[in-house]
């Protein structure tokens, strides 16, 4: 089966060269509905972590990605930094200004008493915030990292490029290092016990506000890993991550909220129908995918698939 | 000088008839809905279809806000039973996939081109100088109209249903209230207003296109009643004004800023996210909103 | 002899795997006070909200006033006369006093909303008639001076108050009450004991929740006691407080002391 593609929305970097309409096969959209999926799963457990412990679905969650995407562009681009470095620095910049934020915001909104409803008003406002500072900065053009432009390699009928294998590769190192940390660290079990029974682990002596510090200083660094991957192999814009935040609700709420695993298989899912339905569906309408999965969890099975009871 | 003013009273009355409908659907019933902006064009894009079809202004309006209602309705019956953020999320994804259709289905709606040169009310009779006059004396009328009849509604019982649901959705069916449907007529309503609000825009820019309605749109609205007061209908009037004078204001030092003019368009939603942001910490009822009537802490 | 108000068949309710209440079964009389009692945990609350309609049983029947509500919405329930109290009393904390009250009322024309726009004097009549009743009623429970503080401003005890005052607006044929007497002092108690005693006497039926013997002494026709989610024993207040098997099921006796 082939579907129609238009070039001007967002593809695999080795598809922009002409702009030709194009057709794609089945297995060609596997390919890169896996590469999405493995970015949106980053972004997917700091979502499923930060609403589990924080108790709020974080509207600029969408937003951080950006943030992370810009700031290796600002330090590889602008600054001249090695790319690889600059990866790394986006994540420490993006990680510690969230621990700011909790710091500055959130911490003062858990003292009052803010119900969820407050906190993600007030996440608007930040995604709002955020998403226009970037603007201010860097202008509201489509910019792209300093990376040489790849050839795909041809195999078997399906074209793909070095960077989605980095993708798919830094993803999986980095879903692995959170299952280490999620199972062998203190850190780790005090976030997960927190995550399955916030009162219990209060009276058990553990310090909630570093628990919440430290699920903000990962979950956000996989926010800006996922932007910084997605940045590599489409583009950087503005509204990057924004237009993110149904895919990635979809995903965190499809493999349950508060569930990592969950998150990571629900971003699969999520990249892989939105890439597959272009198959029966026009392209500009994958969002409706993942927004109507959503949807459907929430009706049927608010708790996702590996969520509780 | 005068043109101005009017463009300021125009602006500020449309995004209040706007505003008016999140306010029944925040302010008085408790509902998070981020979509708002996806009625106000379903609203616009009924107008100018039938309008450019032939069909009398009068009832294209009517259309736009009948279909907007019945849309509030359908999308409300599967999603205002869901918990606060799950409703907030999927009315966002909601606004968007209107806009997305409105930009898709070009043999409709033309696509992101836009559609411009459709009739507007009394057209012939006013001529071009003077109709933007016309339309902000239609706007007033239209914007005390509801204001009286947010009023009346909001002292009535039927009111008072709707905000026993805002404070303890629990209580209010101990008490017999049929809480779901309570909910869905808040938003039929609500989306109704945004409907209207869309047609006069319509009208007012001559010109609308898919980017005409953002998400920013709806939080444009909802700064307004969160500055204004959440469950004041004179605090929606407050802060359009205060809204359209920042946007104006803004507009008006451009050329002395250093700056490019997106940073200017940036920096000025900035202001408004940080506005919010302070809002939500420091006075989250607002100018005219009443402490005791929020739900925003425990 | 006087009907059969309500009637609970064989009901159960368990939660992923732990049962809160196996089939449990009792019949009320028109104008009957009945006591729940019971060590926590017991599932007098699961039973409650059975009875309400906020859980839906697993399995049994539950029939008010002959017809079967099993499944019924709770706000529909209400509208049938039964009307319930929370334990930890629930005011709308962000809404006047009098609000609170003229909110209970039933069948209120005004809560239509084409009514508020097609028959306004109607509706403005109607409103008038129910501040009146309501305005009497607050007078009745002592709260009349509070009628247009906001609601989160009350004391524990005058919300205990507002929350009787209230169901007694939706003209209720059968209250459950929740621990009414809990956290109450011993002035406040004593007026509440009366005016149950009085609404009796107008016919409303009582299945009240309550940890205090003497209150379910005073108040009580019979008493059901259930333990471990089943319905050990029933029957007149005295009859029960000596029942061995009951005081060993309350560890350390019961709340005689009050």
């Amino acid at each position: 089966m082939r579907a129609k593609v238009d070039l001007n929305d967002e593809g695999p970097a080795a598809l922009r060269i002409n702009t030709r309409r194009f057709e794609m096969s089945a297995e060609q959209l596997v390919v890169n509905g896996v590469v999405l999926g493995c970015i949106f799963a980053l972004s997917a457990i700091g979502l499923s972590m930060t609403y589990r412990i924080l108790n709020f679905a974080n509207l600029a969650h969408g937003d951080f990605v950006t943030f992370g995407a810009y700031a290796a562009f600002l330090f590889s681009a602008l600054w001249g930094v090695n790319f690889l470095l600059a990866f790394l620095l986006a994540i420490a910049a993006t990680s510690l200004f969230s621990i700011l934020l909790d710091l500055v915001i959130w911490r003062r909104m858990r003292s009052k008493g803010a119900t969820r409803t407050a906190l993600m008003i007030l996440s608007i406002g930040l995604a709002i915030s955020l998403r226009n500072l970037l603007v201010f900065s860097f202008g509201p053009n489509i910019k792209r990292y300093p990376m040489p432009l790849k050839e795909g390699i041809n195999v078997g009928g399906v074209v793909v490029t070095g960077y989605q294998l980095a993708v798919v590769a830094v993803a999986l190192v980095l879903m692995l290092a959170i299952h280490h940390l999620l199972t062998r660290t203190t850190m780790g079990k005090a976030m997960r016990a927190l995550s399955d029974n916030a009162d219990l682990a209060r009276v058990s002596g553990i310090d909630v506000d570093r628990v919440i510090r430290l699920t903000w200083a990962i979950g956000m660094a996989l926010a800006a890993a996922a932007g910084v991957l997605y940045g590599l192999i489409t583009n950087i814009n503005p509204t990057m991550g924004w237009f993110m935040v149904i895919p990635i609700f979809s995903a965190a709420i499809l493999g349950g909220i508060g569930n990592p695993y969950g998150a990571m298989l629900g971003g699969m899912v999520i990249g892989l129908s939105q890439e597959l339905s272009t198959l029966v569906l026009p392209s500009e309408y994958k969002i409706a995918v993942s927004f109507f999965i959503m949807i459907a969890v929430l009706l049927r099975r608010p708790q996702g698939i590996m969520g509780g009871r | 000088m005068i043109d101005y003013l009017v463009t300021i009273v125009l602006m500020a009355g449309i995004y209040a008839i706007f505003s008016f409908g999140l306010q029944l659907e925040w302010g008085y019933t408790g509902l998070l809905n981020f979509g708002h902006v996806g009625f106000m064009a379903i609203g616009a894009y009924t107008t100018v279809l039938l309008g450019t079809s032939g069909v009398p202004l009068f009832l294209s309006v009517l259309a736009g806000i009948a279909l907007a209602g019945i849309m509030g309705a359908l999308l409300g019956v599967p999603t205002l039973r869901l918990r606060e953020d799950y409703l907030a999320i999927t009315t966002i994804g909601f606004s968007e996939i209107v806009r997305f259709i409105l930009h898709n289905e070009e043999w409709l709606t033309n696509g992101s081109i836009g559609m411009g040169g459709f009739p507007r009310p009394f057209d012939a009779l006013i001529g071009a100088r003077d109709y933007e006059l016309f339309l902000m004396a239609m706007v007033l009328i239209v914007v005390f109209s509801l204001y009286l009849i947010q009023e009346h509604l909001i002292g009535s019982p039927w009111g008072r249903a709707l905000k026993s649901i805002r404070d303890d959705e629990g209580v209010s069916a101990s008490l017999g209230k049929n809480v779901f449907s309570y909910k869905v007529q808040s938003l039929v309503l609500g989306s109704m207003m945004a409907a209207a609000a869309g047609s006069i825009l319509a009208f007012y820019m001559q010109f609308i296109n898919p980017t005409t309605f953002m998400p920013i749109e709806t939080f444009y609205a909802w700064i307004i009643i969160m500055v204004g007061g959440s469950g004041s209908n004179r605090g929606v009037l407050l802060g359009a004004i205060l809204f359209q004078l920042f946007f104006s204001g803004t507009r008006f030092v451009q050329g002395y800023l250093p700056l490019e003019p997106t940073q200017v368009g940036a920096l000025r939603v900035m202001v408004i996210g940080l506005a919010l942001i302070v809002l939500m910490i420091h006075r989250p009822q607002g100018i005219l909103g009443k402490k005791e009537e929020l739900s925003l802490e425990r | 002899m006087r009907d059969e108000i309500l009637k609970v068949g064989g009901v159960s309710k368990s939660f992923g795997g732990m049962t809160a209440v196996a089939d449990c079964s009792l019949a009320m009389v028109e104008g009957e006070i009945s006591g729940l009692i019971g060590p926590n945990g017991a599932g007098k609350s699961t039973l409650f909200e059975m009875i309400t309609g906020d859980l839906i049983p697993d399995s049994g029947s539950i029939h008010f006033l002959g017809k079967s509500i099993v499944g019924l919405p709770s706000f529909r329930i209400a509208r049938m006369g039964l009307v319930r109290t929370f334990q930890i009393p629930r005011a709308l904390n962000k809404m006047t006093v009098l609000e609170n009250m003229m909110l209970a009322t039933q069948n209120q024309e005004g809560e239509k909303i084409w009514n508020v726009f097609l028959r306004p004097r109607a509706v403005r009549r109607e409103e008038e008639r129910t501040r009146d009743r309501a305005l009497a009623l607050l007078e009745f429970f002592s709260l009349g001076t509070m009628a247009d503080e906001y609601a989160g401003a009350l004391s524990g005890g005058q919300k205990k108050l507002l929350a009787m005052a209230r169901t007694l607006m939706a003209d209720p044929k059968m209250l459950l009450l929740d621990e009414p007497f809990a956290g109450v002092n011993p002035t406040l108690s004593k007026r509440l004991l009366g005016h149950i005693k009085e609404l009796r006497e107008g016919g409303v039926t009582f299945l009240i929740i309550e940890h205090g013997i003497p209150y379910v002494k005073e108040l009580c026709d019979t008493v059901f006691v259930m333990n471990k989610g089943e319905i050990m024993t029933s029957g007149t207040p005295e009859e029960v407080t000596s029942d061995e098997r009951v005081l060993e099921a309350y560890l350390g006796g019961m709340d005689d002391a009050h």
